[in-house]
């Protein structure tokens, strides 16, 4: 499979003592479902932003299918227009993703801005409200939905454009149970199609859904390591390590009792103290 | 499940209508926005360096910069103006400032507000002197109502003084309200000014005010970054209209969600009306030195410049 992303030595610093992210080595292929997983202000969402085009590296460099680009890249009108129509970007705050009068307009803005005929276009947006469940919210404001329904909209409104590769941005941040399934057999489905997918998350119950390969960022920026989903899960040390988990005590049945914070794992119940 | 659009691959259509409102703004706002939280990172960065005036109480840094501006403003004296530049330079070398980034800001404000503005004054037909660099010559001198036309018309040596003396002065101001500011936290300026008399629902507001800003411009970038990932080709006045007016909206909406959280917030912690901040304590013995070598300064400085 060819590289969609080819990271090289990618270095980003926000101020002069604010690093967010150093020495990222990192390829994307085309095709793959990775996860990128780290604890808050790792990094992850500044690398999602990168490969994005969005914010541009202040060390080393960034290629997408094979042409290295910067911020002048995007002057060039056809590079910004090939890029721009194939990486699609879930933002993490759905809110400001959101910016048309109503549902129905965020569906119909792609498949306009790809200069769709009118009827085409309206189409494409009614596959979209079918696909998500989004009938009954199409004439409604984007304000006025709950963060799942939120959510839904800000998916549609980036799969309307067809993109080639997804990216998603703590997608499963303050969402139910049931918008947070719905959302993991989307993923799955939009992967089985040939999509492209890199998701940030902090929500190792994903990355075992998942079964994709996961890098892992550090605190100090870094990827600590990269591997399988299984591989990785399985490295309790590792996980601590990137502050992914935590091992917590608790009281149970009158009883103290310790393990990680990690729900799948095996649940050790230690016992270190009796309750008086 | 997958609609049938999804599964092949997209074509961008290569051509659109070219009568369409470019849309370089989106860049230009993004880049503002995210210029405006990074010059707040650098400047709480800065103030949280392990300085000289870093280490000083906020309301010793209130005070000082208040009385050296009346001292800059009281004193006409070229000379002198120079020596406080040169101790306001050290005072940002002590406090690990990076000289040459502040001292660009401060010569580009000091340059407009002071040169640019006041260059008119070098000219003998508003300070009468002795003419340096002749601009115009006339047959005779001419009076229409109040205004009055010397024969000749050039730069004097008194209003190039004059100008330098201006400059240096507003240098010096801006120069004092930059060591403040690049040393002293937002909220701890604020609450220096309690010392003022300032009411604590005022300075509340102030810091309030400040915070808002601050979370509504990452709002603002994260709309602009949006726009930008789904809106690469130019955009039909209306369309671009409809937007900008929504996004408009939406922030006042999101203002006027924050202003009833804080309101509950307050509310559930007991709020009845009446705000009561809390104000740091007693000054150290390193703020007792230093406004005691500044007022012996300034004391000398009145005694042998004025």
């Amino acid at each position: 499979m060819r590289a969609i992303f080819e990271l090289n030595e990618i270095g980003f610093q926000y101020t002069d003592t604010q690093k967010a992210l150093s020495g990222i080595n990192l390829t994307v292929r085309e095709g793959e479902i990775l996860s990128v997983v780290g604890s808050n202000g790792s990094g992850k969402s500044t690398l999602l932003h990168l490969m994005c085009g969005l914010i541009y590296p202040t060390e080393g460099s960034i290629a997408y299918k094979g042409m290295e680009f910067q911020e002048k890249s995007f002057k060039k009108a056809a590079f910004n227009r090939e890029f721009r129509s194939s990486i699609g970007f879930v933002f993490q705050n759905s809110d400001a993703q959101l910016f048309c009068p109503t549902v129905f307009d965020e569906l119909i803005f792609g498949p306009l801005q790809l200069g769709y005929p009118k009827d085409l276009a309206v189409e494409r947006a009614n596959e979209v409200v079918q696909m998500l469940h989004l009938q009954g919210y199409t004439d409604r404001p984007s304000y006025m939905l709950s963060s799942g329904e939120k959510k839904r909209v800000a998916i549609g409104a980036v799969l309307a454009t067809n993109p080639e590769v997804l990216i998603f941005d703590e997608p499963m941040s303050g969402l139910d149970p049931k918008t947070r399934s719905f959302i993991i057999d989307l993923i799955f489905e939009l992967n089985q199609i040939g999509k492209t997918i890199i998701v940030a998350t902090h929500h190792l119950d994903l990355v075992d859904y998942l079964k994709s390969r996961v890098v892992v960022l550090s605190e100090r920026h870094t990827i600590e390591k990269m591997g399988s989903s299984d591989e990785i899960l399985s490295d309790t040390d590792l996980l601590i390590k990137a502050n992914l988990i935590a091992e917590f005590s608790h009281r149970h049945n009158g009883t103290v009792h310790k393990h990680l914070s990690l729900g799948f794992l095996s649940h050790k119940h230690e016992q270190i103290r009796k309750k008086n | 499940m997958i609609p049938s659009f999804l599964k092949e691959k997209e074509t961008v259509s290569q051509a659109r209508p070219s009568n369409r409102r470019n849309f370089n703004f989106v860049d230009r706002t993004a880049k503002n926005m995210a210029a405006f939280m990074l010059t707040s990172m650098r400047q709480w960065n800065a103030s949280r360096r392990a300085g000289l005036l870093q280490g000083l109480d906020a309301r010793v840094k209130v005070v000082f910069v208040i009385v050296y501006i009346i001292l800059v403003s009281l004193t006409h004296k070229v000379e002198f103006q120079l020596m406080l530049s040169g101790l306001f330079f050290l005072l940002f070398l002590a406090s690990k400032i990076n000289p040459l980034s502040v001292y660009l800001k401060i010569t580009g404000l000091a340059f407009f507000f002071g040169f640019i503005v006041f260059i008119p004054a070098t000219l003998n037909l508003f300070a009468p002197g002795e003419i340096i660099f002749l601009i115009a010559q006339f047959e005779k001198e001419r009076t229409w109502l109040v205004y009055h036309i010397p024969k000749e018309i050039g730069v004097t040596r008194e209003g190039l003084l004059l100008v330098a003396r201006i400059s240096l002065k507003v240098f010096n101001s801006i120069s004092l309200t930059f060591l403040l500011t690049s040393t002293t936290g937002f909220e701890q300026i604020l609450k220096a000014l309690k010392m003022l008399k300032v009411p604590d629902i005022f300075l509340l507001t102030l810091s309030l005010s400040y915070q808002y800003i601050f979370i509504f411009s990452q709002t603002i970038l994260e709309t602009y970054q949006a726009l930008k990932m789904r809106w690469w080709e130019r955009g039909a006045r209306a369309e671009t209209n409809a937007i900008l007016s929504g996004r408009m909206g939406y922030l006042f909406r999101k203002s006027w969600e924050k202003y009833d959280q804080v309101y509950h917030s307050m509310v559930a912690r007991g709020y009845t009306g009446e705000i009561s901040l809390y104000h740091p304590g007693a000054l150290r013995l390193r703020d007792y030195l230093f406004l005691s070598i500044a007022a012996l300064l300034f004391t000398a400085c009145l005694f042998f410049f004025l």
